[in-house]
């Protein structure tokens, strides 16, 4: 016989080109991008708990849910000298047997022998195996019928219709194929055909994925009882608006304004962390002007004031982390100082990113540069700036393309890439460090190719600068990143400032911003966004707008159409003070300051230059951050038994309302009566006057037993043990 | 995530359909062993010592039940007990439960004798009576020329080809039982063959065959999966090979015993070689070391690498204890068998050479008959050729992505590759020019669906 050189189904094969298979595919012509790839995930081959998983599984690794195709078909078709698939006969192929379970395999039967998936892969390998071309074969997007989706009820459900775009312009019908998940369960789950099934009143995010692209569908469970009518409240200012219009869409009644009382403590708390004085809350309640005024004069008043600054700067402190373990003591003043510069002359926010971003210099003499001193590595560098000030998490992407998202792997290293070149090194001082920009070898490699990685944006916006020569480049980003055509720049910190306020974001977690991570209402966070921008990025003016909305300003206290509320804000959501502002509401209430080591005596817990300061293991007992991270999740703010066993047993508060110069003790001295002395404790501890019931009780109380002072401080003591104290509400 | 668990259903209503008749072991209940319990119970995996893929392991059963049956009484035989959820735990452990209906074919079987009905061709897989035809190019895995350079060795499925180098077209197809045959070895004589492979995830077998008659001298296997590709002695009396089983085997030719079974890898042993004198043997595993051990007795000796990434391919220098290692990080490494110093943990004092990263995993290398040249194929689109004393690029040859196999031929002039595409090519070593390609089987003329992918 002669030698056969008939060239049969040979296609082209590098290590950039995998072979595209026939130029215009018909239904007939099979490609792994567009059939064997959905074969893959739909049957949890490229599921994380089996091949899916970064080891793989029993020496075959495929991406995580398919997120790299080429990847997958080398491991199927390269490895182990092509051992998985068998193009004399395909039949015999390991890539069917084993999940038909012809031959032994522990991940048991994916799909029986000669059913669809089989006989697709079959067919395919028969066909010489193509991988197909990304740009013919690839989806180009999904659409997903109804693009929003209403369920009259619990138990309602609604089915949904999937079509795949593929490059090439045709369409398939993809809804049996694609997979669909609810971010909250417990408001609708996703029944065993796909079908999304209303569980409790609420809303949720149905993501739709299939081959890399995903779609997220907004879907509100209703309220069915009958009898809703809209109570219009007082609307101040847009954001009631964007509230009221979605809370009458869903059948929500928003709570009354808060009385006097409770806003003071709540406005006090929110913007300098310390609650009014007694004299402060008395004059405020007692002040004969209209609610609506007193309050914007008291806003108005605290915005930009002293203990604003302070509490503030507290905040910045935490994310930036300022922390004397990374930044020494001296660099760790030098950066507390210009973090409180900034806030005091409320400098514009693109202005302080742009400063922090793009320092250099000496750590004691340009302390924003102490910036670069806790991101000290181009990877970490581009993480913090993109989840700090973007809100967007790129970390998954160091290893693998988001798989929820679109960055891939490469935008991880393009945008680590414009860190490449910021270097440290010794300054003239002790403990000082000088951040500079390297001349040579600045550059970052990508781990797939091994090659350099130029700089590049993670998308592309309106104005952004041409990136420029090496080495620094972060002047460009930095302009790019700060800029109003950023999509993501104003939106994360209005929507981390509103968390503030809150309890919550209108994206939440606030800095996990992405497309199947929808925001509640996005009409409010689009008109924030706007806003913020057309004041020229002006963080107080962001501030005072969310505090002056009735929707901050709304009661805690619900009705029958918003109880089960708890993403919209139809009412107050109760917050347990964080650690430092518990600590001063005590020192307000007791009248008696803790001790603080290295720092001067009169300074405030808002005050404190970092974690290293405490009294007693109390603030880090109460969840303050460590500084270690950027992130927001940081901060605890649960309220555990420990905790409130620690309050009750605790020697902070005991030894504080016991105080030798303590509010009771001073009070005493002063020659009070006791209505006057129960009076300043409700003042001091809860900022209200008690109630005429209280007073008599209390009054009882103070007479009997073991004498005056002591039934006293039984008394504040279960006042700050209530609620009342330690929640804002 | 939806899963099709139909496979019982429809088994079981075969079953149910087929009540006047016996049950068949082959028919009906291999079948429901195989999709419901093999995952854990089979020869690779072994869970409760007990493999459930053949009538044999049933009757032998696992450590803790025993026998799996007990003819004619389902009530004491483990198997029922399990699946019936009679005994704890039930089985398929953390799998749905079989149907009422599997449950009963089972029984019934056990009921009726349990006997085995596999027919005598099933029993073993034969080699095929006629050579097989291709509708379209299998992939090359094993290649090698033969050492008088008159033949060109290539496998495909189940079977050898040998191509007569002179163009007057294949002297033989030596049709055996394995799909697929990781590495091709000729005696240092010529008279004889020896092919490594196996069919996957089923068998591994090592053939030897008589090239003067052409015909099958012994069959050894090994292993429930294939066997990775090997080596024979300087003497050609002996062959070693790595397994899927992580083991390093070292057989006899002449009586196909197995001498040894080493298992110092841990994780699948891609390929071995011998050293020059037949004394020593490196190994080279998904582990990431490359082990040097002694031939006469497997007993492991050192790592002669510094571990960095999985290793798919290692040759020996011709003439020296040399190895060329290469696999996922994409350098080719020359590390020598004999380690200058002492022994330190993480100690690099045995490489010799580091050569150029390639474009992809590194699956094939090969020395010239000289061990002056090297050759360097796998996922990059590109076949290299090296100076193995200088390291510096020779020339390259241009293939298509995915080699999985490099050989030069005995007069070191030519140099042949394989791999995805089912394609020989045949090169100038000294210049990487393409002297011919062929596909090394007869092909069919392609259907007309396949006629449209030659476009590509």
């Amino acid at each position: 016989m002669n030698r056969v050189t008939i060239l049969v189904c040979v296609v082209a094969l590098t290590a950039t080109v995998l072979p595209a298979g026939a130029a215009n595919p018909s239904e007939s012509r099979l490609t792994f991008l567009r059939d064997v790839m959905p074969v893959l995930n739909n049957t949890g081959c490229t599921a994380g708990a089996c091949h899916g998983s970064a080891k793989g599984k029993n020496g075959f690794k495929l991406s995580l849910r398919g997120y790299d195709p080429e990847f997958d078909y080398r491991a199927l078709l390269f490895e182990v000298s092509g051992r998985r698939f068998n193009r004399a006969v395909p039949t015999a192929s390991l890539m069917l047997s084993k999940p038909s379970m012809q031959v032994p395999h522990e991940g048991g039967l994916r799909f029986e022998k000669d059913s669809d998936p089989y006989n697709t892969i079959a067919k395919w390998i028969s066909q010489g195996a193509p991988f197909g071309d990304p740009a013919v074969d690839g989806v180009v997007r999904l659409d997903v019928e109804p693009v929003e989706i209403f369920l009259d009820g619990p138990g309602e459900t609604q089915t949904l219709q999937v079509t795949a775009h593929y490059g090439d312009g045709t369409t398939r019908d993809v809804s049996s194929l694609a997979v669909v998940e609810s971010n909250s369960t417990s408001t609708a789950h996703i029944d065993d055909s796909g079908a999304v099934v209303g569980e409790r009143i609420g809303e949720a995010a149905i993501l739709v994925r299939y081959e890399g692209k995903f779609m997220t569908v907004p879907m509100t469970v209703l309220n069915p009882a009958p009898g809703f009518e809209w109570v219009q409240r007082p609307v101040h200012n847009f954001i009631d608006e964007h509230i009221d219009a979605k809370l009458k869409r869903l059948h929500i009644q928003p709570s009354a304004l808060a009385d006097d009382a409770r806003f003071v403590r709540r406005l006090y708390l929110d913007l300098t962390g310390i609650p009014p004085t007694p004299e402060q809350a008395r004059a405020f309640i007692e002040d004969p002007d209209s609610a609506r005024a007193k309050r914007n004069r008291l806003i108005e008043e605290l915005v930009g004031g002293d203990a604003y600054v302070d509490h503030w700067s507290l905040k910045w402190g935490d994310l930036l982390q300022s922390n004397r373990k990374h930044l020494g003591e001296k660099g760790m003043w030098a950066f507390r100082q210009w973090i409180r510069d900034a806030i005091a002359y409320n400098q514009p926010y693109d202005e302080f990113v742009k400063e922090l971003l793009t320092s250099v210099g000496s750590t004691y003499q340009a302390p924003a540069a102490n910036y670069y001193r806790v991101n000290d590595d181009p990877k970490l560098a581009m993480e913090t700036a993109t989840q700090l000030f973007l809100g967007v998490r790129m970390v998954c992407a160091q290893c693998h393309d988001h798989p929820f998202e679109r960055w891939t792997q490469s935008q991880y290293f393009q945008m680590a890439a414009f860190f490449a070149a910021v270097g440290m090194k010794p300054g003239f001082d002790s403990d000082e460090q000088i951040v500079y920009i390297r001349g040579d070898d600045a550059e970052l490699r990508h781990p797939k190719t091994n090659k350099p990685v130029e700089p590049d944006y993670l998308l592309a916006s309106a104005g952004m600068p041409e990136i420029g020569s090496l080495p620094d480049t972060r002047e460009a980003l930095a302009v790019w990143l700060t800029s109003e055509n950023n999509p993501y720049f104003a939106k994360a910190i209005v929507n981390r400032v509103w968390s503030y306020f809150f309890g919550r974001g209108i994206i939440e977690p606030v800095d996990d911003i992405r497309s199947s991570n929808p925001p509640i209402n996005p009409a409010l966070l689009d008109a924030l966004e706007a806003d913020f921008i057309a004041n020229g990025f002006d963080m107080q003016h962001l501030i005072r707008t969310i505090v002056e909305s009735r929707t901050y300003q709304a009661s805690m206290e619900t009705n029958d159409w918003n109880a089960n509320d708890e993403v919209n804000f139809s009412h107050f959501r109760p917050r347990r003070l964080p650690a430092e502002s518990l600590l001063d509401a005590v020192t307000i209430a007791t009248g008696a300051r803790p001790d603080f080591p290295e720092v001067p005596e009169d300074f405030s817990a808002q005050q404190l230059p970092d974690p290293h300061v405490d009294t007693g293991g109390f603030l880090s007992m109460f969840g303050r951050p460590d500084r270690e991270s950027p992130c927001e999740c940081e901060r605890r703010n649960d309220l555990s038994l420990p905790l409130a066993m620690s309050l009750v047993n605790g020697p902070t508060l005991a030894d504080a309302i016991a105080h030798p110069d303590g509010r009771i003790a001073k009070a005493i001295l002063a020659g009070r009566s006791n209505r006057e002395l129960i009076e300043e404790l409700y003042l001091a501890a809860l900022s209200r006057m008690p109630t005429p019931q209280e007073m008599d009780e209390a009054l009882t109380y103070l007479t009997s037993g073991s004498g005056r002072a002591s039934q006293s401080q039984d008394l504040l003591w279960a006042l700050v043990n209530s609620n009342a104290f330690l929640f804002n509400r | 995530m939806r899963i099709c668990r139909a496979a019982v259903v429809a088994l079981a209503t075969g079953a149910a359909l087929s009540a006047a008749d016996t049950i068949s072991y082959y028919e009906e209940v291999r079948p429901l062993l195989q999709v419901h319990c093999s995952g854990c119970h089979q020869p690779a995996n072994l869970l409760s010592g007990l493999d459930i893929t053949s009538y044999g392991g049933i009757l032998r059963g696992g450590s803790k039940h025993g026998a799996s049956i007990i003819k004619g009484a389902p009530d004491r035989s483990p198997l029922v007990g399990l699946v019936a959820g009679r005994i704890e735990p039930r089985m398929p452990m953390g799998g749905a439960a079989l149907g009422t209906d599997a449950v009963a074919v089972l029984e019934r079987w056990v009921r009726e004798g349990a006997e085995d009905d596999t027919p005598a061709e099933a029993r073993a897989p034969q080699p095929p009576a006629e050579p097989p035809t291709y509708d379209q190019a299998p992939t090359i895995t094993g290649m090698a020329f033969s050492p008088d350079g008159s033949l060109l060795a290539v496998g495909g499925f189940k079977e050898v080809v040998l191509h007569r180098l002179d163009g007057s077209g294949i002297e033989a197809r030596l049709l055996g039982r394995s799909d697929k045959i990781h590495s091709i070895h000729f005696s240092p004589d010529g008279k004889r063959l020896v092919a490594i492979g196996g069919t996957p995830a089923q068998f591994g077998e090592l053939q030897v065959w008589d090239l003067e008659s052409h015909s099958l001298e012994r069959s050894v296997t090994a292993t429930p999966d294939t066997l990775f590709a090997g080596d024979l002695s300087p003497d050609g009396t002996r062959a070693v090979f790595g397994a899927a089983d992580k083991s390093v085997r070292m057989v006899n030719l002449s009586s196909g015993e197995v001498l040894y079974t080493a298992g110092h890898h841990e994780d699948w042993v891609l390929q071995a070689v011998f050293g020059v004198d037949g004394k020593r043997i490196v190994s080279v595993s998904r582990d990431r070391a490359a082990k040097l051990a002694d031939a006469s007795t497997g007993a492991f000796l050192e790592n002669v690498n510094f571990l960095r990434d999985k290793l798919y391919a290692i040759a020996r220098h011709p003439r020296r204890d040399y190895v060329l290692i290469g696999g996922e990080d994409r350098v080719p490494y020359l590390y020598t068998m004999d380690r200058p110093r002492a022994l330190k943990i993480a100690d690099d004092s045995t490489l010799v050479r580091k050569f150029e990263e390639q474009d992809g995993q590194i699956f094939a290398l090969a020395f010239s008959p000289d061990g002056s040249r090297l050759a360097v194929g796998g996922v990059a689109g590109e076949v290299p050729v090296y100076d193995s004393e200088t390291g510096e690029r020779i020339t390259t040859c241009q293939v298509p992505g995915g080699i999985f196999v490099v050989a030069f031929h005995p007069d070191g002039g030519r140099l042949a590759t394989g791999g995805f595409d089912g394609l020989v090519r045949i090169f100038e070593a000294a210049t990487g020019s393409e002297v011919e390609s062929f596909v090394p089987v007869p092909v069919e003329k392609a259907r007309s669906d396949s006629d449209a992918g030659a476009a590509g």
